[in-house]
């Protein structure tokens, strides 16, 4: 315990980020002293510090403390999610060993970007005051805008990272706007003083409210506020999309949870606009999805509708609904990862695969990939003996015990399921219908995306059939 | 001992297992013989376990002969449960019982005899290896039935055998016949399978549990109307399963699947999975009369049913499912009227000698290039003398002659229906008897004796040693299997005492009367046999003549496959293909498209809003900014502050 300006440090509590930011520094350091670093040792690099970031984070199992005069805590909100992050963080360093020269930009700014992404998602998920949540989402952002746009050699990336800082810039503006009245209204940034503010309520909060919650469903990709996804999921690198599927909705997630339960602890009718955007999310996803002809975009809407689904698990706010968020979010990163990887593993890194046409006999030509695919395919759908079966269970007992919007919410989730249905089951009707002559693309067969699909699929499989395995980690 | 307890039943039940996943994975790789020898040597494995389990479980003190093994354990720190859906928790749970073992002898010993002699019967065929998977997964399955500690794990080996039971029927896939008889066989499954999961919703909703120590544990506390309801919709998984009236029409056409797996599925184990289901909630069924007497009537009038439609059949294979479905009849019998000690004995005998009617036939059919129509065999006796030997032992037996393995269990049955005062039953039961002792008798003359061999194809002489050697041990069965219960001395009953709480009535004493009646019926039916079929007869021509109305509804088994197909099959099919035609394309009357072109059309609608148009999503999310903050404002200031008033 040291302080710094009156102001005591807590390091045990930082040192998870110190590791991984000194991690970022060096991938920067040794890319800048020998320009000849092959881009296996920035990764390695990469990788090795997000193990001495979890290393860091194992002595912060089952503590709660808060460090910087509250603004940051380690809590049981921080720690799941610190994992997976670091865990997606890991399977795309490795996803990103397929990335060639020709993708453009250097190894080590793409692998510091990275890291510093993930750094930003760590913040978020501590952060326990406005300017705290408000910095994290900003470095998460803008080292994304950059990933988005690491593929320029070709125009499609620098589309996707245009649209998405400029869109991000909106809707920041309306985070940092709604912060500005919310610290009006409560007088101070902590969330402890919020809380007090929503108990007695009063327009300027709700307006605040209003604003930030518009701003983070931006993060989320809840519908209205998704319009980027598509285009964004599209354009970017392949390993860029997957991580931004994942990191983006954990971190995003980990903020409204802390909202959820530390700002208002209980149901309020503040968060009926937040149930009307799930409710439009699970809508809009499932149905977006339908006439996608690129895979890249099927799984941005996918993850539109997903993030709708994990609304569910804060409906009503109730005490079990943390757990339930933990484990779809586990059993959404692994497959999400997992279903990025065989695009990886079968394009060589390349969007060869992401044309959905590229699919059809798929089974006849690499049966194990396809296999793969539908697993994470019914996972997504939510087929029986997957995780995201037993995830979407738990989501609806939250969601049919919480009231009036519970119900609507879950009964959302049952339709917007049957509609996921056909848009699955139809890629993976294709992979397995036999068509003649020669495949679309040809497809590779590197080692590293394999890292990423076994664990996917490792994943899916255990927490789908031993989903107590998951509970019993008491995260 | 107490380390093997706990280990030996998830050996047991893995060892099957590990056997179909192995075939699977590595049998395509390596020569056809290891997935035979891989498949014989993990049920043989299973059987020697089991029995070595059932010898460690018998010498324990009678109170603690139900032994329950639970994962997780007891005393694990974080117990990782199967499901945990508050405040409902499922742990893996099997139980060890007289009950359970008895079946598990039955199903890992006749099992492996069955997998021995497939090893001679499906040599030409081109699915070997995938047969030996599919027939691994039926034991596990099976066990897992009988071994399961509560009702979920019961229904996942329920449906599980059904499944195996799907793939084994449609095994000849090129053959339509078998594909049809297979798909049959799944959707009466099902629906048997559904009966069970709402007796699964009514325990939960009642007792609040699904393990058989909770439920079983609380039956007196419950009222006997709930109890009722949950006995009768068990009993319709039971009768679906057990092919009994009124779901019994799928039977026959198994008969489609290779003759090893009619001999080990559909007449050893899988259709007596009914038995044991009554059995096991016998607690349910004690307190629950009507449910228990329903049981009864089914199971008596299926027996007789079965019988008469048997004396006409001329399909040596058909002929047998009929006297399967009628002897299970008996045993669903037994356990209705509380006999359940008479009834798992009749099960362990018919498990020996059905087996071995269907292997002696199997040979028969084989020799035979797969012709299966009596009217084209005869005078086999001397060509095949191993297979008309045992068939000889095993219809003495079904027609329960003493001193073999049918009589002792059938008096069994007979003695207790009269003891428990259903002299009604009884009656029919008898009548049954003779039927079958006809019946068979019949079909033995057909096939092996009367005059010269009719058919055209020349039968080949040998049968392969891994065919001859099981038959013959169950030949050998067949005959002293029934002296496990001898007068004065009755090993069943004991056994399964500690399950039934001594709720049992000593079998094997012999009533002169009740005895006497019973053979009886099975000489006059043999005497009728031989005067019809033995010899030349005149009066058969004649005979028929005269019943032929009755002869046309018995060949056709009353009919009922052509009531179902008026009642349900073409309702569905008109259904349905008006559907395809008029829904599905168009919508229904007018509208531009049916449900999935709806979807697919606010689909379009949604894509066409992606233009790409960076002032697009922006308006969009203004739009969406907007509608959030006034429903706020509206909220905090009423409709004034938004202009709505």
């Amino acid at each position: 315990m040291m302080s710094v300006a009156g102001v005591s440090i807590s390091w045990a509590v930082l040192a998870p980020i110190v590791a991984l930011s000194a991690g970022g520094l060096l991938i920067m350091l040794v890319d800048l002293v020998s320009r000849s670093a092959s881009k296996t040792v920035l990764y390695s690099i990469g990788i090795v510090s997000c193990v001495a970031s979890f290393l860091a984070l194992v002595p912060l199992y089952g503590h709660t403390e808060t460090t910087l005069a509250g603004a940051f805590a380690s809590d049981r909100f921080s720690w799941a999610f610190d994992v997976l992050l670091l865990l997606t963080l890991a399977i795309t360093l490795v996803l990103s060993s397929l990335r060639k020269a020709e993708d453009g930009g250097s190894p080590g700014s793409y692998a510091a970007l990275l890291v510093f992404c993930t750094i930003g998602g760590m913040v978020m998920a501590g952060a326990n005051n406005l300017i705290i949540i408000f910095l994290g989402i900003e470095q998460l952002s803008l080292s994304l805008y950059v990933l988005a746009g690491t593929g320029f050699p070709r125009e499609a990336s620098q589309e996707a990272a245009l649209k998405y800082v400029l869109l991000g810039s909106l809707a920041s503006g309306f985070l940092i706007f709604g912060s500005a009245l919310l610290y009006g209204s409560a007088g101070g940034v902590g969330l402890a003083a919020l809380h007090s503010a929503a108990v007695s309520g009063g327009t300027l909060f709700i307006a605040g409210f209003a604003l930030f919650l518009v701003g983070l469903a931006f993060k989320l990709a809840l519908a209205p506020f998704h319009t980027w996804v598509p285009d964004v999921y599209e354009g970017s690198p392949l390993a860029v999309t997957g991580y931004m599927a994942v990191a983006v909705k954990v971190a995003a997630f980990a903020v409204l949870a802390r909202i959820a339960y530390e700002v208002f602890g209980q149901d309020s009718f503040a968060l009926v606009p937040l149930w009307s955007v799930a409710i439009l999310s699970m809508l809009v996803g499932n149905l977006g999805a339908i006439r996608q002809r690129n895979l890249k975009r099927l799984l941005g809407y996918s993850s539109i509708a997903q993030a709708g689904y994990m609304v569910v698990a804060l409906a009503g706010v109730q005490q079990s609904g943390l757990n339930t968020l933990l484990f779809y979010l586990f059993a959404y990163a692994l497959t999400s990862l997992g279903a990025f990887g065989v695009m990886a593993l079968l394009g060589d890194g390349t969007d060869a695969y992401a044309d959905l046409d590229a699919y059809k006999g798929l089974h006849f030509r690499r049966p194990w990939p396809a296999a793969a695919m539908a697993l994470f395919f019914f996972s997504l759908a939510g087929i029986p003996a997957t995780a995201g079966f037993y995830g979407k269970l738990l989501l609806l007992q939250q969601g049919f015990l919480a009231g009036p919007w519970g119900i609507a919410l879950a009964v959302t989730l049952v339709a917007g399921t049957l509609v996921s249905f056909y848009v699955y089951g139809k890629v993976v009707w294709d992979m397995y219908s036999y068509v003649e002559g020669e495949a679309a693309a040809p497809s590779g067969n590197a080692f590293a995306p394999w890292v990423a699909v076994a664990a996917g699929a490792v994943g899916t499989i255990v927490f789908g059939i031993l989903p107590q395995t998951f509970t019993a980690l008491h995260l | 001992m107490q380390g093997f307890l706990t280990t030996a039943p998830f050996t047991i039940l893995s060892l099957p297992l590990l056997g179909t996943i192995f075939i699977a994975l590595v049998g395509p790789r390596v020569h056809r013989s290891v997935s035979a020898v891989i498949g014989n040597l993990s049920i043989l494995g299973a059987f020697v376990l089991t029995a070595m389990l059932a010898w460690t479980v018998w010498h324990l003190p009678p109170d603690a002969q139900v032994v329950t093994v639970k994962y997780p354990p007891a005393w694990a720190a974080h117990p990782v449960f199967w499901a945990h859906i508050p405040p409902l928790t499922i742990s893996f749970e099997m139980r060890i019982d007289a009950l359970a073992l008895l079946w598990m002898l039955i199903i890992t010993g006749v099992g492996f005899l069955i997998h021995l002699y497939s090893v001679g019967y499906m040599a030409d065929s081109h699915g070997y290896r995938t047969f030996f998977a599919y027939m691994n997964l039926f034991v596990f399955m099976m066990l897992l039935l009988v071994m399961a500690g509560n009702f979920l794990w019961l229904l996942v080996g329920w449906g599980g055998v059904g499944l195996a039971s799907y793939l084994l029927i449609g095994f000849d896939a090129q053959r339509t016949a078998a594909v049809l008889a297979a798909r049959k066989a799944l959707i009466m499954n099902v629906i048997g399978d559904v009966g069970i999961m709402v007796a699964i919703f009514l325990m939960y909703a009642h007792f609040g549990s699904l393990s058989y120590k909770e439920v079983f544990g609380n039956v007196s506390a419950a009222n006997t109307n709930a109890l009722d309801w949950i006995g009768i919709w068990l009993l319709l998984g039971a009768v679906a399963k057990s092919a009994q009236l009124p779901l019994q029409t799928w039977l026959p056409d198994a008969m489609e699947g290779p003759t090893p797996v009619s001999a080990l599925i559909h007449a050893a184990t899988m259709v007596t999975a009914g038995v044991y289901l009554i059995a096991r909630a016998h607690p349910i069924y004690d307190h629950a009369p009507f449910a228990a007497m329903t049981v009864a009537v089914i199971g008596c009038a299926t027996a007789f049913f079965a019988a008469t439609v048997g004396t006409v059949q001329y399909d040596i294979k058909r002929v047998l499912a009929y006297s399967t479905m009628s002897q299970i009849g008996y045993m669903i019998l037994a356990v209705g009227v509380g006999a359940y000690a008479a009834g798992t004995f009749h099960f362990i005998t018919h498990a020996f000698f059905k087996a071995l009617l269907f292997m002696a036939a199997g040979i028969v059919i084989h020799n035979l290039d797969g012709e299966q129509d009596v009217r084209k065999m005869g005078g086999l006796a001397k060509r095949m003398p191993l297979a008309f030997w045992t068939f000889l032992i095993g219809t003495l037996a079904i027609s329960g002659i003493p001193p073999f393995a049918g009589f002792f269990s059938k008096d069994a049955i007979f003695d207790q229906l009269l003891t428990h005062g259903h002299p009604v039953l009884w009656a029919f039961a008898v009548a049954t008897a003779l039927l079958t002792a006809y019946y068979m008798f019949r079909l033995l003359f057909l096939t092996f004796l009367s005059g010269d061999y009719r058919g055209t194809r020349e039968p080949h002489a040998a049968s392969s040693t891994s065919m001859a050697v099981p038959t013959s041990i169950l030949a050998v069965l067949s005959v002293i299997g029934g002296w496990l219960v001898l007068p004065g001395h009755d090993a069943i009953s004991a056994k399964l005492e500690p399950v039934f709480a001594g709720a049992l009535p000593e079998m094997g004493g012999i009533n002169a009367m009740v005895t006497g009646i019973a053979i009886a019926a099975a000489l006059v039916g043999i005497a009728v046999a031989w005067a019809l079929y033995g010899r030349a007869s005149q009066a058969r021509t004649k005979l028929r003549t005269v019943l032929s109305p009755l002869r046309a509804l018995l060949l056709n088994a009353y009919y009922f496959d052509t009531i179902y197909h008026w009642l349900f099959e073409v309702p569905a099919l008109t259904v349905a293909s008006d559907v395809a035609r008029y829904v599905e394309p168009d919508g229904v009357g007018g509208f531009t498209s049916g449900v999935a072109g709806a979807t697919t059309k606010i689909g379009d609608v949604m894509r066409s809003w992606e233009t790409g148009y960076l002032r697009r999503y922006g308006l969009t999310m203004v739009i969406g900014m907007v509608l959030v903050l006034a429903f706020y404002l509206y909220l905090v200031h009423g409709a004034a502050a938004v202009g709505m008033k």
